[in-house]
């Protein structure tokens, strides 16, 4: 009976070898799996971004095939959005969640387990369809038919890809809500929750809400490339702007998807380098759960081309100025929260703030985008990739980075180099807008998105640009280098090496145990 | 509880801001399925509201 309970006792350290990886139902090794495979995914896909780049640099055509072109331009946009930003905060989640709640681990760990090792399975595919006959999916990431209709394989992998991968973002849902519902330590109230974990419960149950209709449209496409269904055939009494109807009623929540979490790592770290509470818990609640529902009932915003009735531009177009509403409310709370603070510059800090200042440009050029006769100028334009760069970079992917730098002492139990740290954040945030800012002018100007080739008037914002992306892609190989030399070692960080920060997750040693809250702490 | 307690927490919520006090007595005084149905019934409103007004202008 001794012996049993021995065997069963949680104190141990993490096991070794590489079946750890594979069979592990713990939520840090899980959370660590995310984001290394988010990393990996993200070298993938930027280095896709560097050829595009690297084509567009001047015009005519230099490097690579109008049609390599189009591949590499959907598959940048797939993998950065279901490979890098969804994993990378769907790692945040398994490491800070449990810890930030009280919990020991996740609800059901071996369904974490196996949310995470479908993902490579998706990468593969995706990645394998590159060097099939006609090479990958070239349609775009929206995957519009019908050019996504007439595609070779590769198109199929690309559909049984985003299955996976919304298998896997469900399963990872339902595993975070219930943990969140169920598992909070005692005293640890709903509105006692640390933001992040608030963010991540709103999301998780918009990811359940939409990924079944992601799953619905492109199975549709899969019927009728090959069980000859019409659903978006016209010749067949289908409607291609069906496709778009129901993608994007997928397509506008993801935005937000990929944004909430976001929110909530930059409202746990302005906070703590304010060393101030944050201004307006309650109304940052509110509005995630505001912009959660609101996010349902403005995707037509997208597709102001189609030929839509005017009462249908004039409705997208209100309902969407609206949405700006409660995200305007969270960055006023942000300033608000730094206003007259003690406030030092970190890293994490120095990426918060330029996620403030940036992700309000990006909300801005969105505003901007959705005024109907404005869009119809706009659309498809370099104009729109510069709005969503600027929300989905220096908005989603600096949050990340800022998360990254933040938690790092508490997952490697040793202090990053805040040199290197400042070098890379300070290349990184001048270099993006020399790489996106100018994509603006080019928008305005009306130099289209996904081509290869433009007309020669483009061409010195087009190299100021290339210039931009090179030297951003250049400096997150920084980042890489921080983050190893942290985990190999470096200063000794303390349970909390931020002065100012408060939560559960600082209570538990660096770094953190391998089982951390086996008996609940108790929450005042 | 009372149904206008849920809808003022409702309409505060679409607008995004909300008093720290009264978020706590929200929290104390409401169900969250009551809240979820609210909001749900809020969506409506905007949206049909919002209808309205733009057929209004095109008319």
């Amino acid at each position: 009976m001794q012996a049993h309970a021995l065997e069963h006792e949680h104190g141990h350290g993490a096991p070794s070898g590489l079946m750890r990886w594979v069979t592990t139902t713990n939520h840090k090794d899980i959370g660590t799996l995310y984001l290394w495979f988010a990393a990996v995914m993200f070298l993938l896909a930027g280095s896709m971004a560097m050829a595009i780049r690297a084509e567009l640099f001047q015009p005519g055509l230099q490097l690579v095939s109008p049609d390599f072109f189009n591949q590499l331009t959907t598959l940048h946009g797939l993998i950065m959005v279901f490979g890098v930003i969804m994993p990378a905060m769907t790692g945040f989640a398994n490491w800070q969640v449990p810890l930030m709640i009280g919990a020991p681990d996740m609800a059901f760990p071996r369904m974490n387990n196996w949310s995470f090792w479908i993902l490579p399975a998706a990468a593969i595919l995706l990645v394998i369809s590159l060097f099939l006959p006609g090479g990958a999916a070239a349609a775009g990431w929206t995957l519009y038919p019908p050019l996504f209709i007439q595609g070779g394989i590769s198109y199929d992998l690309t559909i049984f890809a985003i299955h996976i991968l919304g298998a896997s973002s469900i399963m990872g849902s339902l595993n975070i809500i219930t943990t969140i519902l169920n598992m909070r330590a005692p005293g640890m109230t709903l509105m006692k929750m640390p933001l992040f974990v608030w963010t991540w419960l709103i999301t998780a149950f918009l990811l359940i809400a939409v990924m079944p209709v992601l799953a619905g449209a492109v199975t549709m496409l899969l019927t009728d490339r090959n069980f000859d269904t019409h659903f978006f055939n016209a010749a067949g009494g289908g409607d291609p702007v069906l496709f778009q109807h129901v993608f994007w009623f997928f397509g506008h929540p993801e935005v937000y998807i990929l944004i909430l979490p976001a929110f909530g790592i930059v409202s746990q770290i302005i906070p703590t380098f304010a060393r101030k509470p944050l201004f307006g818990y309650a109304s940052m609640v509110y509005a995630t759960a505001s912009i959660a529902i609101l996010s349902f009932l403005v995707w037509a915003h997208h597709m102001f081309t189609v030929g839509m009735p005017a009462v249908g531009q004039l409705y997208f177009m209100y309902a969407t100025m609206l949405i700006a509403v409660p995200t305007g409310v969270k960055v006023f709370n942000w300033v608000a929260t730094m206003w007259r603070g003690s406030l030092t510059f970190e890293t994490p800090m120095l990426f918060a703030i330029a996620f403030v200042a940036l992700f309000t440009i990006g909300g801005f050029t969105g505003l901007v985008l959705a005024m109907a006769p404005v869009d119809i100028q706009l659309h498809d334009t370099y104009y729109v990739v510069a709005h969503f760069h600027y929300v989905l970079v220096s908005g989603a992917l600096f949050a990340i980075y800022a998360g990254v730098y933040y938690w790092l002492p508490k997952w490697t139990g040793h202090m990053y180099n805040e040199t290197l740290g400042k070098w890379h954040f300070w290349l990184s945030m001048i270099s993006f807008n020399v790489l996106f800012f100018p994509q603006h002018f080019l928008g305005l100007a009306g130099m289209p998105r996904r081509i290869p080739d433009y007309a020669v008037q483009f061409t010195e914002f087009n190299m100021i640009s290339s210039i931009g992306g090179f030297v951003f892609g250049a400096s997150q190989i920084l980042m890489l280098i921080v983050v190893l030399q942290c985990i190999r070692g470096g200063r000794k960080a303390e349970a909390k090496p931020w002065e100012g920060a408060q939560g559960l997750e600082w209570t538990v040693p660096s770094p953190a145990p391998y089982h951390t809250f086996e008996t609940p702490p108790v929450v005042k | 509880m009372s149904v206008r307690r849920v809808c003022q927490a409702v309409f505060w919520s679409f607008f995004g801001v909300r008093k720290g006090r009264d978020l706590e007595s929200d929290a104390a005084h409401i169900k969250p399925v009551h809240i979820v149905l609210a909001g749900m019934l809020g969506a409506v409103i905007f949206v049909v509201s919002l209808i309205v007004l733009v057929s209004w202008i095109t008319h």
